[in-house]
């Protein structure tokens, strides 16, 4: 084990260490100001770049070949050992980076924007959380460590759309997003367990290096599943314009930057796997056109900027899972990061959507919806109002997912329960 | 459904009544492009302030003062004295003598009492957790003074011991454990005092003063006498009966149902914004130009739709809608009648169904009456349509909430059958609670024993219950509200009347500058004047009395640049100078060509076919600026404008709107006729009060706020120019005042200006705090130097103010340097990250109008608006009569605005700007689908002290009177109390303060030393909070360019 080799697992560690220590200090009674704050922050965030620059200096000395990072163990017990290993390679490399970079970004804007705000520590001990999640899910050479930074992410997702908790409506919709996530990653859980069974192994150097073997379909489509709960794709996306309850910047920073592309990673990282499966690959293209559809219909009527903003990230997104579909895992991927860079910014900008508006309808004397509008009327009235109406109610997918899967759900949990009562009651109670 | 045929004639007219009667109720809101601030209380303001806010508050369920803790913590803080709360409990309860016996503190102490340790009625369940949690019953409150402590206890020790000698065991007892039967007493003794309940125990107990026999004595006494109280006149904190009908919803609640606006919210709110939308979507709402009502029922109905469960009957009920062409009007009475509501319950039902989301239908009910936006498919907005689709909305989510609580037959039986489940809470009635705990905590705060309260006469004892309930929480933060506002009022008085007494002497003028009266400028004008004694400025509002329509260079089409309640009418455009025609024209076609591209590239990027490859490549490129804006906002922001100046450069322009006669047939005309130019520059001269003596440069400066990311820009810029920019007028007024044809006008009404003096306009960014000069080219050349002069003056005067308001931000040093200061404000007006610009008019507290001796040199810390008015012109009060119409509407507005906002920013105001999301560009939301959000967000309002203006004014109370009685809208606001008055005699100085009661009442200041101090800055360095006023001493060198100030 080199030095290199424990910078790199730092990556993650130092986010989780700040986050870590300004835990343990609130906790011990300490009342920080904001100042101490951003600057513990900035200093882990810029230690986890550094990190995240010696594995990139490794991986350039690997003339950019991936380069397996094995740091010790997790978790040994007998014959099965959870190890501690990283993997940097063409994937992960430059998402890693992008991450690091943006969530740099988002502590030096957070420090102005939240100002004053009575959620101000827990913000940051938050962000700093998530970075840790998302370079551990990025970098994780493992699916148990990916996993692990997959749920992390979702968690610190969760907590920050319920930022604000003393109003209904944001805790309301956190739910929802926890709800969703939840299901979708027993998805990951099993693609996981499947993988082990059919590889004796976790660690993707090792899997995707091998033959196929019989489980690869189970394992793909579990891991889709995953990937579509977090990257709300069709017709699991309902969650996401009830995301932006959170504060803008964590919006921008989940939604527009990191935690949205987080499926995209995921599908590329197991390009291999499905690689052979014109069926499985039809499905992911399948499931990223419609995607893709429903999203930019969705972003056109969205009257509010950051529904139409999540909405035409949301439709790029779905283009990625075509472009992993088509087999092309590196194209996702530097699409990926451009695309996440760009709606990350674009979301840090939506309160200036008045400003520009006005600027543009001043240069022009007119809206930039007359035009576009324009184009519909070609469509018969009826049609026209037929689209409109699929797209303002999201294409229906949450009234279909309550009617065929939880409603269902909800009546058999209900009749097993009354089962269990008729079967058990009688004995408990004397 | 009942038949909609059968109301009768006569009584289907009532919806319209109804409809306008609640529509005052909601947010008068514009979009927020043309945020102008408001009383938010606009509907109550024919009644006296608390009264209004007492009104409101029932009506919407906001708060209507600080809370009490605020207010302990100001008192804490010394921010309210002592003598605050005196004066202001004297105000509320009056002077005269109330029946308390002389063994009790008076009725004036003893509120003050229940004010500062927050003596209130507790809830049942709060009295037993404060007896079984905090052994309320043997031991004293937190708080109580060592000497009331004492004399309770001694007190009480001595009259036991004889109670324990001269009574029998069981009766001596029940003085410390309450009534009851030989058991209860015993048991109840032993678990208060841990001593067996005999002769022996009691005698122990009583073998020294001890604290826990005495308060638990007290108790019992106050229980004792409470429930003597004659019944008639316990009347309960609360009034009995329900001000309103519990109407299907509440019902639903009160038997803990869900709420159906859970359900209705998130499809209303989405089709709401999509139909209002004022050019954010790019495909707008078919059919919205046929209403909402209609829109609602033929996009909804279209095609085979997959709903919840609770809206599967939607698509048939529109589409028999569209087949019978049913009207909004009808539908809401049918809806009425299907929920069942009475008719004499209608109104309160309509206020309630549209108060659900006052924001959405405030928006609807504002856009009802005002043009739509450019567009090409306008929406037609009225209030009528959005109560029937709420309805339509509300009455299928309450079959459904009602489904679940297990009612499934019509609807209007379902409050039938709500009333027989049980409620989640019980209603609220009259007990101990109420009565006998307040006067147990306020007679261990007086220092009262139980002895002396069950001396108390029942007559006495009514008394006491009656001044306690009396001061229940509203009454309460009245009185505490009165004591905050005094404490300034004092503050300001005092500082005025020193002032008043020494007023600045007058020195000849070399630069004379008119700024806004906005509060902001307060401080650059005593910045500017303490650079020298002959810089003299004053205060007319900002938009020069001149109402125009403007279009600039840049703009698309006019709009008003002046106050909201009037009407241009002349219209003034920005023109290009001829031999400037190509810059103009490469400008324009530069602007059209890349605001194209902007679009193109923003369409792609969503676009499912150019999306990728177009994200792709622009992401790459936006990496720079991202992280350029992020990392380095001032470098950022400076390089952006440098670039901005290369690629679209400025032409050389004039104002145009020359006229050769008055057209009195049009409703807008171009420019202003020669007379009426004459007109508008005399009126404001004569207003200031500058009518002779003109210096050789005369600078009007209108203002103007840069921000960036700040959806609430508007509400930053001139309030008197519309929400924009007051610079166009500045600099109108100096062209017109230049025109020699003007100026022999003028001469002809006696205005004098002599052709050496010169005009200038200008703008100020109160943000960035630049001033930006128009027309410099003009002024002629024997001026060159004194324009330089000025230009490094005014640069001296900003960085100082920038200073200055450095000391409010936390994210600037103490000690900043007055350069350094300039740097950060103009980094924070391009800062995306940054949620406050600038304070806005936080603070804002008090408007003087008057000359600039009465205010000159006196530090008020920007929070006063400062109107320029001459009182020895104007014995009959015309001149001020013309001004505080100008001036009264706009400064309580914004300052009502501010001061509702910072009392409760989650019901009055818009909440924390984080999670804003601008909506159809009219208006913010949180997330997705909430409420829109009206009023202040509390960015902008934290550092607020809530009070009412402050109107002082220089002019005897003879004038004031006359002039309240001309001027009706005057009248209102100061004797409804919404502005507090305050003369101040031209000649003596003597200061009176206007009572609606008893006129205007003579004020003398308490202590009348006021700090002094060289600058300005050797006060306010290093502070952060709010400071009193100062007097600048005036013996200081003037500014000079190499060494500054000494």
């Amino acid at each position: 084990m080199e030095w290199s080799d424990v910078a790199i697992a730092m990556a993650p560690g130092w986010p989780a260490l700040g986050a870590l220590a300004i835990a343990a200090l609130v906790g011990l009674g300490w009342r920080p100001s904001e100042r101490a704050i951003v600057r513990l922050a900035t200093a882990v965030l810029m230690l986890s770049l550094l990190s995240v620059g010696v594995g990139l200096l490794r991986w350039a000395g690997a003339l950019f070949g991936p380069v397996d990072v094995r740091v010790g163990h997790w978790y040994r017990a007998g014959e099965s050992s959870y190890e501690l290993r990283f993997l940097i390679d063409r994937l992960s490399a430059p998402v890693s980076v992008t991450a690091a970079i943006l969530l740099l970004a988002t502590c030096r804007f957070s420090a102005n924007y939240l100002h004053r705000e009575p959620g101000f520590v827990r913000f940051f001990s938050l962000m700093l959380v998530f970075a840790s999640g998302i370079q551990l899910l990025v970098l994780g050479g493992s699916v148990e460590l990916l996993f692990a930074g997959w749920e992390v992410v979702g968690m610190t997702s969760v907590l920050l759309v319920a930022f604000f908790h003393d109003r209904r409506g944001p805790v309301r919709a956190a739910i929802r997003v926890l709800v969703t996530y939840r299901l979708c990653d027993v998805g990951l859980l099993l693609g996981a367990l499947w993988l082990h069974q059919a590889y004796h192994s976790t660690s993707f150097v090792r899997v995707l290096a091998a033959p196929a073997a019989g489980g690869a379909g189970l394992v793909t489509l579990g891991v889709l599943i995953a990937a579509m709960g977090k990257s709300a794709q069709f017709p699991v996306g309902g969650w996401l314009p009830r995301a932006m309850e959170g504060p803008t910047a964590s919006s921008a920073i989940f939604y527009g930057g990191l935690s949205v592309h987080a499926g995209v990673y995921l599908m590329a990282r197991i390009e291999p796997l499905y690689a052979d499966s014109p069926g499985l690959r039809l499905l992911i293209v399948a499931i990223g056109s419609l995607t893709a559809i429903a999203g930019t219909l969705s972003a056109q009527v969205s009257p509010d900027a950051k529904s139409a903003l999540a909405y035409a990230t949301i439709t790029q997104v779905g283009i990625m899972f075509v472009e992993c579909g088509l087999g092309f895992p590196t194209l996702a991927v530097v699409h990926l990061v451009a695309h996440a860079t760009l709606r990350y910014y674009q979301f840090l900008l939506t309160p200036s959507v008045l400003q520009s508006a006005l600027r543009r309808r001043a240069a022009l004397g007119a809206t930039s919806a007359d035009e576009r509008a324009a184009q519909w009327e070609l469509l018969g009235l009826p049609l026209r109002r037929y689209l409109y109406r699929l797209a303002i109610e999201r294409f229906e997918v949450e009234a279909a997912l309550e009617r065929w899967i939880a409603r269902p759900a909800l009546f058999l949990s209900q009749r097993l329960d009354a089962l269990e009562r008729s079967l058990f009651e009688g004995k408990r109670r004397p | 459904m009942n038949d909609p045929e059968l109301p009768s004639r006569a009584e289907s007219g009532w919806l319209g009544p109804a409809l306008a009667s609640v529509g005052h109720l909601l947010p008068a809101q514009a979009p927020l492009e043309v945020f102008v601030h408001h009383n938010t209380l606009h509907a109550f303001e024919h009644l006296p302030f608390h009264e209004a806010v007492q009104r409101a508050s029932e009506a919407t369920g906001a708060r209507g003062y600080l809370e009490e803790r605020q207010y302990l913590a100001a008192f804490a803080g010394g921010r309210i004295t002592d003598d605050d709360i005196i004066a202001a409990i004297r105000a509320e309860l009056g002077v005269t003598p109330s029946a308390l016996p002389n063994s009790l503190p008076t009725a004036h102490d003893l509120a003050r009492l229940v004010l500062v340790h927050g003596v209130h009625a507790e809830t049942p369940a709060g009295v037993l957790w404060q007896l079984d949690e905090h052994g309320a019953a043997t031991s004293f409150v937190a708080g109580v003074a060592p000497t009331s402590k004492a004399r309770v206890v001694d007190e009480t020790w001595q009259w036991l011991r004889a109670a324990a000698d001269a009574r029998p065991l069981e009766e001596a007892l029940a003085l410390v454990t309450g009534p009851g039967d030989a058991r209860t007493i015993a048991t109840t003794f032993e678990e208060r005092f841990g001593r067996p309940a005999t002769d022996a125990g009691l005698r122990a107990l009583l073998a020294a003063p001890r604290e826990s026999i005495a308060v638990a004595a007290l108790w019992e006494a106050s229980r004792g006498v409470s429930a003597l109280a004659p019944r008639s006149r316990r009347a309960p904190a609360a009034p009995a009966a329900p001000p309103c009908p519990i109407l299907p919803r509440d019902a639903v609640l009160r038997v803990g149902g869900d709420d159906p606006d859970d359900l209705v919210h998130p499809i209303l709110v989405g089709l709401a914004g999509a139909f209002l939308d004022r050019g954010q979507s790019q495909w707008s709402m078919p059919d919205r130009e046929h209403g909402f009502f209609v829109a609602f029922r033929r996009v909804l109905a279209a095609g085979h739709a997959l709903r919840p469960a609770w809206l599967r009957d939607l698509g048939d009920q529109l589409r028999l809608w569209e087949a019978s062409g049913e009207t909004a009007e009808s539908a809401i009475k049918s809806f009425c009648d299907e929920l069942g509501i009475e008719p004499h319950e209608r109104e309160s039902f309509l206020r309630s169904t549209v108060l659900r989301l006052p924001g959405w239908a405030g928006m609807f009910h504002r856009l009802e009456s005002s043009a739509p936006a450019a567009g090409r498919s306008a929406p037609s907005v009225s209030l009528v349509d959005f109560v029937a689709v709420r309805l339509c909305l509300d009455v299928l989510a309450l079959t459904e909430v009602a489904s679940r609580l297990g009612h499934h037959g019509e609807l209007n039986e379902l409050r039938a059958f709500a009333a027989e489940l049980p409620p989640v809470a019980a209603a609220l009635r009259s007990g101990e609670h109420d009565r006998a705990w307040p006067l147990f905590v306020v007679a261990q705060h007086a220092g009262v024993a139980a002895p002396s309260l069950l001396a108390l006469s029942p007559a006495e004892i009514d008394a006491l219950v009656e001044l306690l309930h009396a001061l229940d929480g509203p009454t309460r933060m009245r009185i505490w509200h009165e004591a905050y506002e005094r404490h300034y009022r004092e503050q300001l008085l005092t500082g005025l009347a020193a002032r008043a007494k020494s007023p600045a002497p007058p020195a000849s003028p070399r630069f004379q500058v008119f700024f806004c009266i906005d509060d902001r400028e307060e401080s650059l004008r005593r910045h500017f004047e303490e650079l020298a004694p002959e810089h003299v400025t004053y205060g007319v509002p900002g938009f020069f009395n001149l109402a125009i329509a403007y279009q600039g260079i840049d703009d698309p089409s006019t709009f008003p640049l002046c106050p909201v309640v009037l009407t241009p009418q002349h219209k003034v455009a920005e023109e290009v100078l001829s031999e400037h025609a190509p810059v103009a024209a490469a400008r324009r076609r530069r602007l059209q060509s890349l605001t194209n591209v902007s679009i193109k590239i923003e369409r792609a990027q969503n676009s499912v076919v150019w999306g990728a490859i177009v994200t792709a490549v622009v992401g790459f490129i936006a990496t720079l600026p991202l992280l350029a804006v992020v990392f380095a906002p001032w470098v950022a922001g400076r390089v952006r404008k440098k670039v901005a100046s290369l690629v679209l450069p400025a032409p050389r322009t004039r104002l145009s709107g020359a006229r050769a006669t008055v057209d009195e047939t049009a409703t807008i005309t171009v420019g202003f006729a020669v007379e009426e130019k004459a007109e508008r520059v005399a009126t404001l001269l004569e207003n200031a009060g500058l009518t002779s003596g003109f210096a050789s440069l005369v600078v009007l400066l209108g203002h103007d706020a840069s921000s960036a990311n700040n959806p609430h820009f508007a509400a930053y810029s001139c309030g008197a120019c519309g929400g924009r920019s007051g610079g166009p007028n500045a600099r109108l007024f100096a062209h017109m005042a230049n025109k020699p044809e003007v100026r022999a006008a003028l001469r002809a009404r006696g205005i004098d200006i002599p052709d050496t003096t010169w005009f200038l306009g200008g703008e100020h960014d109160t943000c960035a705090d630049t001033v930006r000069l128009f027309d410099t080219d003009e002024v002629p050349v024997r001026l060159a130097a004194e324009l330089e002069r000025l230009q490094t003056l005014l640069d001296r005067a900003l960085a100082d103010n920038s200073q200055e308001r450095c000391r409010k931000f936390a994210s600037a040093s103490a000690t900043i340097a007055p350069e350094a200061a300039r740097r950060h404000v103009e980094a924070r007006s391009f800062d995306l990250s940054q949620a406050r610009p600038e304070l806005g008019h936080a603070t804002n507290a008090a408007c003087v109008v008057g000359r600039r001796a009465l205010s000159r040199d006196l530090f008020l810390d920007r929070r006063a608006f400062l109107v320029s008015y001459d009182p020895t012109s104007d014995p009959e009060g015309r001149i001020l009569e013309r001004i505080l119409l100008a001036v009264g509407p706009v400064c309580s507005g914004i300052n009502l605005e501010y001061l509702f906002s910072a009392v409760d920013d989650e019901r009055w105001g818009a909440g924390t700007k984080l999670p804003h999301n601008v909506t159809g560009l009219f208006g913010v939301m949180n997330g997705a689908s909430s409420d829109l959000r009206t009023g202040l967000p509390r960015q902008m309002v934290e550092v607020h002290e809530p009070i009412r203006l402050q109107l002082v004014v220089e002019a005897t109370p003879a004038v004031l009177e006359a002039v309240l009685d001309r001027a009706p809208t005057i009248g209102e606001l100061c004797r409804n109390q919404w502005v507090h008055l305050i003369a101040i005699d031209p000649d003596t100085g003597a200061v009176t303060i206007f009572s609606p009661r008893s006129g205007f009442e003579p004020w003398s200041p308490r202590h009348s030393r006021v700090a002094e101090v060289a600058r300005s800055a050797d006060w306010y360095r290093g502070h952060h909070g709010l400071l009193a006023p100062a007097l600048v001493a005036r013996d200081i060198a003037p500014f000079e360019e190499s060494g500054g100030v000494v």
